[in-house]
């Protein structure tokens, strides 16, 4: 997508700027043996470790899929969006370590305009990045419903309803998604956003002190404590705007269903449908935010052939289609068994691999025609023995022969 | 559940201490007004927060069901507090390389050295501590297959061990396995009638049905997982500890070896860089006063300034030379967590799995015609998950072939499979790798790897409605055989959802279908 290439060379362009910035001011806070200097350019550095894992994460999200990772790298934005707002959260850990120390032992600002005049210039620099990254959201936002407008009237000249309909209204969903900033974008942006607003507190902390000098003796008055209390309300701020960043990606990763889909009515959906039975084992979850992955097992009865077993398909693909999953995978089990259409008819090897299963104990979800049964281990075992003898038919007997009536006990 | 108990309760008791401790120190800087003490505080304030990260994530991993809002349950939150504690790490040591960084240039002198030793030694103990509580988990590794390794803590040991040698037998015997258990769940049925299988001691542990058994496995399953929660809080804790052994040394040499300025008696401190003064006179002076001044406290007589001078400015060198030290070190240990945390949450596939071996072993398999869409992924600790679309013959057989799947999965150690069977309608090799059913043509980029197998818009079954489906389709495909093909398919699908039943005439259709699209492509 063309918003990919926009996103990176964006982000090289701040990346350039702030290192650019950052020797300009170490070496001028060495020449000029100002440690303010020095500590500022350390903020840059930090904005800069944050723009080259966004940058990262946005080249290497592109890889498709290869035999180390069978979903390709479409994580890596989100998880870099995480470690940026981890790193974030640690920064502003020690910026309020260190403003706790100021308030137990107030210094002044000891030359307040050179102080002034690089705060200055860094919060030019922040403001700019921010710019950067907010313009292309408006004009791609734009640029985006034109295009789904333009389907629109497609739509209306055919005179088709349906799925150019559906095209159109996916493309809209398209639009309001991007109106929120893809996920790296937004974690290198509070970075920038914390920069900026912490040259905001050394310009009024400085003006501060230019405006009303102090003697160099006289004790630390009122001015000495804005400092760090502005910095303390800084950071109060950043970590509120780095809330729902944190919410997002943690939501993603640990594999939670997406926020706007309720599992049990697509669920109640698909168990409606003719030919099934019962559905288990469902599971939805999202890769990236808009890419959402499901897999579930769908009880048949016996008399499936190729073409129902089809249509079924294209019938599960339409419920999921419409909720907004795009990637399902449908096992089937075709067993008919009355009992316990909510138990899997093709679990893995033994009991022992139920723990090792994705979810040990998952609680059966409404199955159209049964009601929801929760088993124990002993009960499932008589049901499943009477009832599976029909995919048994093909399977060697001898065991079973052996084993005459106490199975039946259980 | 049992097996986290030991890991919550020692990381609430870590948290106790080291957060008494933080409180501690916050006095005695206030009261000492040592600013050194006040920042050693807030490494502290930093374990802590790495606990109550690391305890809210074993919180949340304990609730293994599925949920509505989480179809696979919380057993990932260990793994992204792993990460969490990770990052913060880096982060944090970023952080010390930059106060180092800036010791370098303006050395600070510490003041009241003998204070910080005490509450450094103080703090070195609490870590140390800490560092026995969580060693077990210091060089574990992530997923262990079938092999079930010792687990940390006794009580855990024993139940690991009972675990062990169920599933070794269990493994090894996995093919008399599939053919002696029924599928589903009256595996313990069936143990139990087998009185003479080697399986008997397991069956016993099983038969009891849920509770211990489910404890075993969920114990190890779960060990595997909360290992990466706190190998986090152990190298956090250990950077503490470094931090701590650093402060004692840095404050011990300082006593002994550092001369202080004395109040009163005029003197200059060369260590500390100030604009006036010229560097290399300083040397001189410093360097021609070394040896007269060693030990001595009074100034006076033996100098040729009449200016004292504190003492070797090395000392004011060590802590950040010590701290860049301790930075590498915990850079290097906390890579291969940073790595391992990264690689589960990206969704990769586990390092112990070669997929294409395990792709082609799979085509292998009798009744597997070709395999797409395959992917594996791992969950948290041992828990791998897999998806495949497999091309079969026919469904009268399936279910068979489904069982040969399912137990060459579990010989991988992955035992939470989703198989999609499409059925062949044509034996054609040359198709026999593309994908029969996928979603429409234009949600390409909203499927989980984009385009990776071309979906065939007119192999999508109809259904009553799909027909302006279809025409969308074709608008996108944009060839005029296409069409065709596409509305023939269609009739033909329409009219077998009104008679069923009909075999031959309809299997003819479906063969001049596909040959028309291979042709068209």
């Amino acid at each position: 997508m063309g918003r990919y290439t926009g996103k990176t060379c964006r982000l090289i362009f701040m990346l350039v700027i702030t290192v650019v910035f950052f020797v300009a001011e170490i070496v001028a806070g060495y020449a000029g043996n100002s440690i303010a200097l020095v500590s500022d350019s350390f903020n840059m550095l930090s904005d800069m470790v944050s723009l080259c894992v966004g940058l990262l994460s946005a080249r290497l999200s592109r890889r498709r899929g290869s035999a180390r990772c069978s979903y390709g790298l479409a994580r890596v934005e989100v998880v870099g969006a995480l470690s940026n707002a981890v790193f974030l959260a640690a920064l502003l850990f020690s910026i309020s370590a260190e403003a706790i120390k100021r308030l137990t032992r107030p210094e002044r600002i000891d030359d307040p305009f050179l102080v002034l005049v690089v705060g200055s210039l860094g919060l030019a620099v922040n403001v700019v990045g921010l710019f950067i990254f907010q313009d292309c959201r408006w004009m791609c936002g734009r640029a985006r419903r034109a295009a789904g407008e333009k389907s629109e009237e497609k739509t209306v000249m055919n005179g088709e309803a349906g799925p150019l309909a559906h095209q159109a209204e996916s493309q809209q969903k398209d639009t309001n998604q991007s109106d929120g900033q893809p996920l790296n974008i937004r974690g290198v942006l509070l970075h920038v956003l914390n920069d900026a607003l912490g040259s905001v507190v050394v310009v009024v902390a400085s003006v501060l002190f230019y405006v009303w000098p102090d003697d160099a003796n006289a004790p630390c008055n009122w001015k000495c404590y804005v400092d760090p209390s502005l910095t303390l309300v800084m950071v109060a701020i950043i970590l509120i705007s780095a809330a729902p960043l944190m919410k997002e990606t943690t939501s993603i990763l640990l594999q939670m269903s997406p926020p706007d889909l309720t599992v049990a009515t697509i669920l109640e959906d698909v168990s409606r449908l003719a030919a099934v039975v019962s559905v288990h084992e469902v599971h939805v979850w999202e890769l990236v935010k808009d890419r959402n992955v499901a897999t579930l097992h769908v009880k048949v009865n016996s008399e499936f052939g190729k073409s129902e077993l089809r249509s079924l398909y294209a019938q599960i693909r339409e419920v999921f289609h419409k909720a907004g999953i795009h990637s399902v995978t449908i096992q089937v089990e075709i067993s008919d068994d009355e009992l316990d259409g909510s138990l899997c008819s093709n679990p893995c090897m033994s009991t022992g691999c139920l723990k090792l299963s994705c979810c040990p104990t998952e609680p059966t979800f409404a199955s159209g025609n049964k009601g929801n049964q929760s088993h124990s281990l002993g009960e499932v075992s008589v049901d499943m023995v009477d009832g599976t003898k029909n995919v048994l038919r093909e399977r060697d007997t001898k065991q079973l022969k052996g084993k005459p009536t106490e199975t039946t006990k259980f | 559940m049992a097996a986290c108990e030991p890991n919550r309760a020692r990381l609430l008791c870590m948290l106790s201490l080291t957060f008494g401790f933080f409180v501690v120190e916050v006095v005695v800087s206030r009261m000492t007004s040592s600013l050194s003490m006040l920042s050693d505080s807030f490494h502290m304030l930093s374990d802590v927060i790495a606990l109550v990260v690391a305890l809210v994530a074993a919180r949340f991993a304990q609730r293994t069901t599925a949920t509505d809002k989480n179809t696979f349950g919380w057993i990932r939150a260990e793994v992204m507090g792993a990460l969490v504690n990770a990052v913060f790490l880096t982060a944090l040591c970023f952080t010390v390389v930059l106060e180092a960084v800036e010791r370098f240039t303006e050395p600070h002198e510490i003041e009241s050295p003998l204070v910080v030793v005490a509450v450094g030694a103080l703090g070195l103990a609490v870590n140390l501590l800490g560092l026995c509580m969580f060693r077990g988990h210091a060089h574990g590794g992530g997923g262990h297959g079938h092999s079930h390794g010792g687990s940390g803590g006794g009580k855990k040991g024993k139940k690991g061990s009972k675990t062990t040698t169920c599933n070794n037998t269990n493994s090894s015997t996995a093919e008399e396995e599939t053919n002696n258990l029924v599928p589903g769940y009256s595996t313990s049925a069936e143990r139990r009638g087998r009185t003479d299988s080697p399986h008997g001691g397991c069956a016993d542990v099983q038969i009891n049905g849920s509770a211990p058994y489910d404890d075993l496995e969920q114990d190890h399953s779960h060990d595997s997982a909360s290992q990466l929660n706190m190998r986090g809080v152990f190298l956090h804790v250990l950077g503490d500890a470094l931090g701590s052994v650093i402060v004692v040394i840095n404050a011990i040499i300082f006593t002994f070896v550092w001369q202080p300025c004395e109040p009163g008696i005029p003197c200059i401190n060369p260590c500390v860089n100030s604009h006036c003064t010229d560097h290399q006179h300083i040397n001189h002076t410093v360097v021609g006063l070394q040896d007269g001044d060693h030990g001595n406290h009074s100034s006076s007589g033996v100098m040729p300034a009449q200016l004292a001078t504190a003492g070797p400015c090395w000392v004011l060198y060590l802590d950040p030379t010590l701290c860049v030290i301790m930075v590498c070190i915990l850079l290097y240990t906390t890579y291969p967590l940073l790595k391992e945390s990264a690689l589960i949450l990206l969704q990769t596939v586990p390092k112990q799995i070669d997929m294409h071996s395990l792709n082609s072993r799979l085509q292998e398999l009798e009744g597997v015609l070709a395999v797409h869409e395959l992917h594996i992924w791992q969950l948290a600790g041992s828990r791998i998950i897999a998806t495949a679309h497999i091309k079969c013959h026919d469904p009268a057989t399936y279910m068979d072939v489904a069982k040969r799947i399912k137990a060459f999965f579990h010989d991988e150690g992955i035992h939470a499979t989703t198989i999609q069977p499409e059925f062949v309608t044509v034996n054609s090799e040359s198709r026999a790798s593309l994908c029969e059913l996928s979603c429409r043509t234009q949600c390409a980029t909203k499927q989980c790897c984009g385009s990776a197998d071309g979906p065939k818009p007119a192999e999508i079954a109809a259904v009553a409605g799909q027909k302006a489906i279809a025409a969308g389709n074709a608008a996108v495909a944009s060839t005029s055989a296409m069409l065709e093909v596409i509305n023939e398919s269609l009739e033909n699908a329409v009219r077998e959802q009104e008679g069923k039943g009909q075999g031959a005439p309809r299997a003819e259709q479906d063969v001049v279908i596909t040959r028309e699209v291979e042709s068209s492509l």
